[in-house]
C-alpha cells in the first residue's frame, strides 16, 4: 500500500472518500463517517456476490477525477489487455469470494478442462489431513468443502450446467449458501496452513487494527475463520501455497510507477507466477478485491 | 430456514442427544429449529456464582453457521441474567465470538462452554458500565447493537448511542 503522507492534510471541505483516496490521509471525522457506512452496508448488500464481467473502462470512469497514478495504471492494465473485471461484493469475503471465481475459470480456460480439474480437486483433498490435524471437525468442513468439490467434478463429468461456461459459474456463485459455503472452507483451510507454519508465519501475523503482533491462534480465530474479515498478505500467501495455485495481484492504489514494462505493481503469491502456470489474477483497490482476466475467446 | 442451516441444527441436536452435554450445561428445550434454550451453571467450589444457574437462549437465523445465532440470557421471573461485567441486566452479552469473531466452525455448545469459562474466570459480581442507560434504550435483538470488545471492559461503540439517540 502506498504511504504518501501529508498529502491532503488539513482540508478543510468534506471531499470524496473512494479507492482513489489516500488512507494515510483521512481525518478523524472522516474515518467516523466511513465506520458509520460500514455499519449499514446497504449499499453493498444489494450488490450480487459475485459479478458477470465489466469492462475495464467503467472502472476507468470512477476515477476519471482521482490520481493520475491510478489511470496511468489503468491505462497500462487496458493495453496489455487486462480487460475485464468481475466484482466482488465489499462485504469483507471479496477476495475469497474472488479466488473461487478466479480458480473455477482457469479450469474452464484450461486447454484440458478434465485434467486441470482432476489436479484442483487433488489439491483441495491434500488439504483435509491438515485441517483433521488442526483439530477441525471432519463432517463440518467436508460440509463447507462439498459445494466446492461438486463444482470442479463437474468439469470432469462436462455436462453440468452450473460449471460449462462463465455464465454458469457465477450464476452458481451467486448463490449466498454456495458461496459461503465455499468462503468458510477457503477460510478453514487458510487457517489450517497457517496454524501448521507458525513459525512461517508468526512475524507476519499481526492485528489490523493495532498492528500489534498475535499468537497464531489468535490470528487464525479472529483474523482468517471469522466470515467477513478481510484478507492480507498472510492469508492470501497460506492459500496460494495450500492450494499449490499461484495468485498474481495488481495492485491499483498511488504508489510510484515503475519503468513503462512495469507500471502496475504485481504482488506474487505461490511457487510459480509464470504465465504458463496461468496464475489467478486479482485487482486489489486499498481493502477491496476483485478479478481482473483477459477475455478469453471460446475455443472452437 | 436454508437447507445448510437445518441440517446443520439436526446434526447438532442428534449429537446432544447421543453423546450428551459437558458437565453444567443442559439443553433445556428446543423444540425446533429457531429458538433453543439451554441452562448453565458454573461448577466448583471456588465461582462466585455457586448454586446459581442460568438460562441462554439461542435464536438461529436463516444464515446459521455463517452467521452467528442471536443468543440472550433469559431475564423473567423464573431466570436472572448473571450479574457480569459483559452481562447486561436485559440479558444482552458483550462477547466478541457473538460478534465479528464468531465462526462457523462454532456452534450453540461452543457457546454454552464459552459463556461457561466467561462466567467461571469472573471474581467480582457486577454489571457493564453504563447499564442502566444501555438497558434503557437496547434494541431488542442484541445483533443490532454494535459493541466495542475489549478484555477487561465492555462499550457500547459511541457512533452506535449516537445513531440511536436521533
Amino acid at each position: 500500500m502506498s504511504a504518501q503522507k501529508n498529502e491532503g492534510e488539513g482540508q478543510p471541505q468534506p471531499r470524496v472518500i473512494d479507492e482513489n483516496t489516500d488512507l494515510s490521509t483521512l481525518t478523524d471525522q472522516e474515518i467516523m463517517k466511513l465506520m458509520e457506512g460500514m455499519d449499514h452496508q446497504d449499499s453493498q448488500m444489494d450488490k450480487p456476490l459475485i459479478s458477470t464481467p465489466v469492462p475495464l473502462s467503467v472502472i476507468r470512469q470512477e476515477y476519471e477525477k482521482g490520481s493520475t497514478q491510478i489511470l496511468k495504471k489503468l491505462d497500462w492494465l487496458a493495453e496489455n489487455g487486462w480487460d475485464q473485471i468481475w466484482r466482488a461484493r465489499g462485504d469483507g469475503d471479496c477476495f475469497y469470494r474472488s479466488f473461487t471465481l478466479a480458480y473455477l475459470l482457469r479450469i474452464l480456460h484450461s486447454s484440458n478442462s478434465q485434467l486441470e480439474a482432476n489436479l484442483s480437486f487433488e489439491n483441495i483433498q491434500k488439504s483435509l489431513p491438515l485441517m483433521e490435524q488442526c483439530g477441525f471437525d471432519k463432517d463440518l468442513y467436508e460440509e463447507f468443502l462439498d459445494p466446492l468439490l461438486s463444482l470442479i467434478r463437474g468439469f470432469d463429468n462436462g455436462d453440468d450446467e452450473k460449471t460449462s461456461n462463465e455464465y454458469g459459474i457465477v450464476q452458481t456463485l451467486q448463490n449466498p449458501e454456495t458461496s459461503n459455503c465455499i468462503v468458510v472452507a477457503l477460510r478453514l483451510i487458510t487457517s489450517s496452513y497457517i496454524r501448521l507454519h507458525s513459525e512461517t508465519f508468526s512475524p507476519f501475523l499481526l492485528s489490523p487494527i493495532t498492528f500489534l503482533p498475535l499468537s497464531t491462534d489468535e490470528f487464525c480465530r479472529s483474523e482468517v475463520e471469522p466470515c467477513g474479515k478481510e484478507a492480507d498478505h498472510a492469508q492470501i500467501m497460506a492459500l496460494s501455497e495450500s492450494l499449490n495455485i499461484g495468485i498474481k495481484i495488481a495492485y491499483l492504489d498511488r504508489s510510484d510507477i515503475g519503468d513503462e514494462t512495469n507500471v502496475i505493481n504485481w504482488v506474487d503469491f505461490g511457487k510459480d507466477t509464470t504465465e504458463n502456470a496461468k496464475p489467478l489474477t486479482l485487482l486489489y483497490r486499498p481493502g477491496h478485491y476483485d478479478v481482473v482476466t483477459k477475455d478469453v475467446l471460446p475455443q472452437i | 430456514m436454508s437447507a445448510l442451516a437445518t441440517k446443520r441444527l439436526m446434526k447438532e441436536l442428534a449429537e446432544i442427544k447421543t453423546k450428551g452435554t459437558p458437565e453444567g450445561i443442559q439443553l433445556l428445550s428446543a423444540n425446533d429449529m429457531q429458538e433453543w434454550i439451554f441452562l448453565i451453571s458454573v461448577l466448583g467450589e471456588e465461582t462466585i456464582y455457586r448454586g446459581e444457574t442460568f438460562a441462554i437462549r439461542m435464536k438461529f437465523g436463516n444464515r446459521y453457521p455463517i452467521e452467528v445465532p442471536e443468543v440472550t440470557f433469559l431475564a423473567n421471573l423464573q431466570y436472572q441474567p448473571p450479574v457480569h461485567p459483559h452481562v447486561y441486566s436485559n440479558g444482552h452479552i458483550c462477547a466478541s465470538i457473538l460478534g465479528n469473531e464468531w465462526s462457523p466452525v462454532l456452534n450453540a455448545v461452543a457457546i454454552c462452554i464459552t459463556m461457561q469459562s466467561m462466567l467461571a474466570s469472573n471474581k467480582k459480581k457486577e454489571r457493564p458500565e453504563g447499564n442502566d442507560r444501555y438497558v434503557r434504550s437496547a434494541p431488542s435483538n442484541p445483533k443490532l447493537t454494535r459493541w466495542h470488545y475489549d478484555d477487561d471492559r465492555c462499550n457500547v461503540n459511541r457512533a452506535d448511542e449516537r445513531l440511536r439517540s436521533i
